[in-house]
């Protein structure tokens, strides 16, 4: 039995204990696997909407490099999952363009095992979370390295394909040892079923959601070892230690994850957000193809004028959610207009000089109003913010009061 | 051009201003011209962020004397940028304003927002010695990933420690001295921050940065460039004047014109058209000196690789 299958059965044991079914042994489970991995029947698919999308990076573009980033999605019985990964860019990460596909389907093949067997109780305000939330990572990590080795067996390295890779590095791929660092790649990856939403993250890029009442918040911690161009990797020796996860049973009304080429577009988060809210009234107003092309047609733009880095986006929306919250996403899309606004304005005055004029009066006039403008909208903002931080810490207290409550009764 | 919404994708550098203002740096009013050069210096900065649509540059002053305090709370777009001058007392608690700004070089503080894009741009001024442990500061500043990927630059002014601020950029050919003449320091941050904030928001990718030595070579490029330039003028007008020697209003004029390259001038400068001409080609064959010589230049490259000759504008000259 191979590492991952045991690593399975730890995890459907984990369910067991958890109070799921009796664990199944893996070929039992794979047929069933399979069978939830049929396309669900329109109807049940019809509220939530997955997609995915990606362009290669500007820059790479010109250096004739390929797309190092994959984005993809999966759907379940009653769930589906999305995952973007960013191949490292550095000389040594030669093989990085298929270390972020395999990343994304060992993600989307193992959140489809742990959707399948999981249920929220099992994470959301339970004790054992970071123990199951762990054993999914792990899961991922195995099933990644997994499908490296098969790879480099199937296609050993050349000395043309590592003829850049550096000295420590070349002679340990030539040999087929530390290949995994050739195939280097971070992950997001996110599962909502029809009781919660799980995102996990290794490495850089940004998950962001929006809530059933609008607000928009980046829900996954970041890990500190990430700055500048230094990201964890799928390929780290810690990897398992270096996921950082989120979880709730509040569905979002749309859920993103985009890779760093993405983030790295846009200076503010406020305009990063603005990028997402579009997207969904996009969707709620013209129809979620339609968006998507759209968003295709973007993309390279947005490399262009932005990172110049590959840029994916992959993301689940919820069409009845959305057009709730459809006023409150236009209204993010005013905010940052009148951010911007402000900037052109100030930028204006402050080329006038000092001199007391007609138009630098009315700028200054103009300019307080929208100062007013926006501080409300950050009052309005803050509020949100403050209503959306309660629900969730009251959520998890009844939660863990309920768990408390039945530890109590057990005794 | 498609798009999504009134956000203009772009890229982010961020300037950092590492200023000492300890008691020294009031003595030849060298505060006073660093205020002058950061005034100056912003809408230039504007200039170089409008001509770039796909840029977007930021800026944080950092003042040191005892302690360390950000000038306007922070990193600031440079739109709402407002300039309060800083005044000079107190200690050289360089290795307080390291420990700062390592604190603040984090996306959970001034790097939100711009992660992996350019690499930014930390200029550090200084007049004299430490009066802290720099080196403790420093190096808690070194295991900072933004801070080992930032273009390092140091301008040393007066009595300032070259080794101290060869240190902070980690390359001596990346500290331009300057001995604080009228508008030479003025010139020289001025100079220090367009070029790097100019090269470094033209770099083709995000994440990536420009060798600091490329950008300490433009600068002494355009200084020798403008020298040049100062001294040809000079030599012309004296030449069309053909005097022998030199009154009091052409001694002005002379000043005038070395103050705009910051050489030095009065007391040393001999007042025979003769003496003069020397001069200036003494002045023209130092340009390039390392760092701590006179002059207001860039340092040189240790290995000399990167001193040039100015043409010397004197060349029909040579009986003289």
């Amino acid at each position: 039995m191979g590492k991952l299958d045991k690593l399975k059965i730890a995890l459907l044991s984990v369910a067991s204990k958890l109070g799921m079914g009796a664990a199944k042994a893996p070929d039992e489970h794979t047929e069933e696997k399979e069978a939830a991995r049929e396309p669900a029947p329109a109807e049940k698919s019809i509220r939530r909407h997955a997609f995915a999308v990606s362009s290669i990076g500007h820059s790479h573009k010109k250096e004739g490099t390929l797309c190092q980033d994959w984005a993809e999605t999966a759907e379940g019985d009653g769930f589906l999952i999305i995952a973007v990964s960013d191949g490292h860019g550095s000389r040594n990460f030669v093989r990085s363009d298929r270390g972020s596909r395999f990343a994304c389907r060992a993600a989307l093949d193992a959140m489809h095992d742990f959707a399948s067997e999981i249920r929220a109780e099992h994470i959301v305000g339970s004790r054992r979370a970071n123990e199951v939330v762990s054993m999914l990572c792990k899961n991922i990590i195995m099933r990644w390295r997994d499908a490296v080795n098969e790879d480099v067996k199937a296609c050993p390295f050349t000395e043309d394909e590592v003829k850049n890779v550096s000295d420590k590095y070349r002679e340990s791929y030539l040999a087929g040892e530390q290949a995994e660092h050739a195939y280097g790649a971070t992950l997001i990856a996110l599962l909502i079923t029809e009781e919660y939403m799980l995102a996990i993250r290794n490495g850089d890029g940004e998950c962001v959601t929006v809530s059933r009442r609008g607000h928009m918040d980046k829900p996954i911690p970041w890990n500190d070892k990430c700055e500048a161009s230094v990201v964890t990797s799928m390929c780290d020796r810690s990897a398992i230690d270096e996921f950082r996860f989120f979880y709730t049973t509040d569905l979002p009304a749309a859920a993103f994850i985009g890779t760093d080429g993405v983030d790295n577009s846009y200076p503010r988060t406020e305009e990063l957000f603005e990028l997402y809210a579009n997207i969904c009234t996009e969707a709620v107003d013209n129809g979620a193809e339609n968006m998507k092309s759209e968003l295709e047609a973007f993309l390279p733009v947005m490399t262009e004028k932005g990172s110049g880095d590959d840029v994916s986006i992959a993301a689940i929306l919820d069409s009845e959610l959305l057009n709730g919250v459809r006023d409150e996403l236009m209204e993010q899309r005013m905010r940052v207009e009148r951010t911007h606004e402000l900037r052109r304005l100030n930028r204006r005055l402050v080329r006038l000089g000092d001199q007391e004029s007609d138009e630098a009066s009315a700028l200054k006039d103009e300019i307080a109003q929208l100062e007013a403008a926006i501080r409300a909208d950050r009052e309005k903002a803050r509020e949100l913010a403050a209503a959306a931080e309660a629900e969730k810490a009251a959520a998890v207290k009844a939660e863990w009061d309920s768990e408390i409550w039945d530890d109590v009764k057990k005794r | 051009m498609p798009a999504f919404g009134t956000s203009i994708p772009r890229k982010v550098m961020t300037l950092f201003l590492l200023v000492d203002c300890s008691g020294s740096m009031a003595v030849s009013g060298n505060i006073g011209k660093v205020n002058g050069a950061i005034e100056e210096m912003i809408p230039l900065l504007r200039n170089i962020s409008d001509e770039n649509a796909d840029a977007e540059i930021r800026i944080g002053v950092l003042a040191f004397s005892s302690g360390c305090r950000w000038i306007g709370g922070g990193v600031q777009d440079l739109d709402h940028f407002q300039w309060t001058d800083m005044k000079a007392s107190g200690l050289t608690d360089m290795g307080a304003a390291f420990r700062e700004l390592e604190n603040r070089l984090s996306r959970k503080e001034f790097m939100d927002g711009a992660a992996g894009n350019y690499a930014p741009v930390i200029i550090l001024l200084s007049d004299g010695e430490p009066t802290d442990d720099y080196r403790s500061g420093l190096a808690v500043l070194q295991h900072n990933n933004w801070y080992r990927e930032a273009q390092k630059i140091a301008i040393a002014v007066d009595k300032a420690s070259i080794q101290t601020l060869s240190e902070f950029t980690g390359n001596i050919e990346t500290v331009l001295s300057c001995n604080g003449q009228k508008e030479d320091l003025k010139h020289l941050i001025v100079n220090v921050a367009t070029v790097s904030s100019k090269m470094q928001s033209r770099s083709q990718t995000a994440g990536t940065k420009v060798d600091e030595k490329e950008i300490a070579d433009q600068i002494r490029r355009q200084q020798e460039d403008k020298k040049k330039q100062v001294i040809s003028e000079l030599a012309h007008m004296i030449k069309e004047r053909g005097e022998a020697s030199v009154d009091g209003n052409t001694a002005a004029e002379i000043e005038s014109y070395l103050a705009k390259v910051g050489v030095p001038s009065g007391n040393d400068l001999e007042p025979t058209y003769k003496g003069l001409v020397a001069h200036l080609k003494s002045l023209g064959g130092s340009t390039g000196t390392p760092a701590g010589g006179a002059n207001g230049t860039a340092a040189a490259s240790a290995s000399g690789k990167t001193k040039a000759k100015v043409a010397d504008p004197f060349a029909d000259d040579n009986d003289w």
